[in-house]
């Protein structure tokens, strides 16, 4: 689950003492899946202690991965994302640890399988939103 | 992912080449033959303008007017390749609802598609459709993979319920299809928004033609048939943009065109522009839509000066080109593609 780049605990393994890690205070992630037949916006937002210790920490890679690392994928710019097909889903996620920003944008079927697990849990906290 | 443009593959054909030596008069009357008896994109691709190009002939295929269909079982897996056979072609209906659905819905959207516009299948050369059902788990939503492939979930129930039930989904579905063969109209801003209004224009006439209704008793609503509570009454009203459900926040005219980065640009929503512009005018000329208000869209899907970047007014010009050409400049319809337009607030130039 670790990307190149990880600063996270290597083990990979929650800590049944301490579920979130310290190390997320201050992380913050918002989600958006868009598109899909329906065209309906899904939204999310939470602090990164919210979410699973493993998750919060892909999120965390995320930040720390350098802008061209190839293990990352996605865009900083939604409008570069044509996807292949019709009907797709777009995520887009971002993270901010405070200091630091970075929106990374997918199209359903070229997430990272590294971003998934992130993607799944921002996902099941998601509720619809008026297209913007 | 991302878009891979296939070989252009031009077939060494008489007509073609007669084409591709002809004067501009003689390449024009060449282009009307060929449109008429729906070899068009042979010239078409002559114009070498296209990704997706494959080796047409001239001739009908054998078996042309039956489809031929696949539908495959993929057992809430989200794999993308093709699960377990359950029904293809010919085969009595088996046990499975949403595997009879995708077929049968399917069958109606190669119908219109054969009876209306003598387009055989998603690449007029009797391509397999291929549709995939049960994708993933609660998957609340149905796509084409731009490879041939149609995928449908069954829902979470609260959303969307098992997107095979809806007529106008499935042609949906199979017109992204259909627009990739043909204009490969780019999934991104105004030519994305376009490309989505081809889908649900064609699948809602699929549906009308499907149930013999006219412009008056047709309910002009997209995904009636699958939404959820929480998506009811339907995903999209082509006659009200942004009236279908509690999220729809749908334009009907340009002054509500929405400038997002979501969703490619908003094409699941600004595409209400081009729609209403079809309900317009198919209701002007009234009787059938998937008569003369069909026509002039198909006619313009196919045409090779609609190109893939297309904006809303580069796209309305044409239809009004096709409505010209095929039924007069003067013409009842004509005006009503103008009226349409008009009415949409999107300039034909
Ligand atoms: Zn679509």
């Amino acid at each position: 689950m670790n990307l190149p780049g990880s600063t996270g605990d290597p083990s990979g393994l929650p800590d049944p003492a301490h579920p979130r890690d310290m190390s997320d205070a201050g992380l913050h992630v918002t989600y958006r899946r868009s598109g899909g037949i329906a065209g309906l916006d899904l939204v999310a937002e939470c602090a990164g202690s919210d979410l699973p210790q493993d998750h919060a920490r892909v999120a965390r890679d995320l930040l720390d991965a350098p802008a061209d690392e190839p293990g990352r994928g996605g865009t900083e710019r939604e409008a570069a994302v044509v996807p292949a097909g019709a009907d797709r889903f777009t995520y887009t996620v971002h993270i901010t640890d405070g200091t630091r920003h970075r929106t990374l944008t997918w199209s359903e079927g070229a997430v990272p399988s590294a971003a998934e697990p992130l993607l799944a849990s921002l996902g099941g906290l998601a509720t619809p939103q008026r297209a913007p | 992912m991302s878009l891979q443009p296939l070989a252009c593959i031009i077939p060494p054909d008489l007509l073609a080449a007669v084409a591709r030596e002809a004067d501009a008069t003689q390449r024009q009357a060449l282009l009307d033959t060929l449109q008429l008896d729906q070899s068009f994109r042979v010239v078409r691709a002559e114009n070498a303008a296209r990704t997706v190009e494959t080796t047409r002939a001239l001739t009908p295929r054998v078996g042309a007017g039956t489809p031929s269909r696949s539908i495959y079982d993929q057992k809430h897996s989200t794999a993308t390749t093709p699960g377990t056979l359950a029904r293809s072609e010919g085969q009595a209906p088996v046990a499975d609802v949403s595997v009879n659905q995708a077929y049968d819905n399917f069958g109606y959207t190669y119908k219109l598609y054969w009876d209306i516009f003598h387009r055989d299948s998603i690449d007029d050369q009797g391509l397999p459709i291929e549709g995939l059902v049960h994708f993933g788990a609660n998957y609340d939503n149905a796509f084409w993979d731009g490879a041939g492939h149609m995928f449908f979930g069954d829902g979470d129930g609260q959303m969307l319920t098992d997107t095979t039930k809806g007529i106008d989904v499935v042609g949906h579905e199979l017109t992204h299809g259909v627009t990739q063969h043909e204009a490969n109209l780019t999934y991104s801003g105004q030519s994305g928004a376009l490309n989505e209004s081809v889908s649900d224009v064609f699948g809602s006439l699929v549906k009308q033609y499907h149930l013999g209704q006219d412009v008056a008793t047709a309910d002009w609503l997209i995904g009636a048939d699958i939404v959820g509570p929480q998506l009811a009454p339907a995903l999209r009203s082509m006659k009200a943009p942004g009236t279908a459900n509690h999220y729809d926040n749908q334009p009907a005219t340009m002054d509500g065109y929405v400038h997002t980065t979501s969703d490619n640009g908003g094409v699941h929503t600004n595409s209400g522009i081009p729609n209403h512009a079809f309900y317009v005018i198919a209701t002007t000329i009234g009787g059938n839509a998937w008569e003369a208000a069909g026509q002039i869209w198909y006619d313009t899907l196919v045409d090779p000066r609609l190109r893939p970047n297309a904006t809303f007014s580069k796209f309305a010009a044409l239809t009004l080109r096709s409505a010209r050409t095929r039924y007069g400049a003067s013409s009842n319809e004509a005006a009503a593609v103008k009226t349409g337009w008009d009415e949409v607030k999107v300039r034909v130039r």
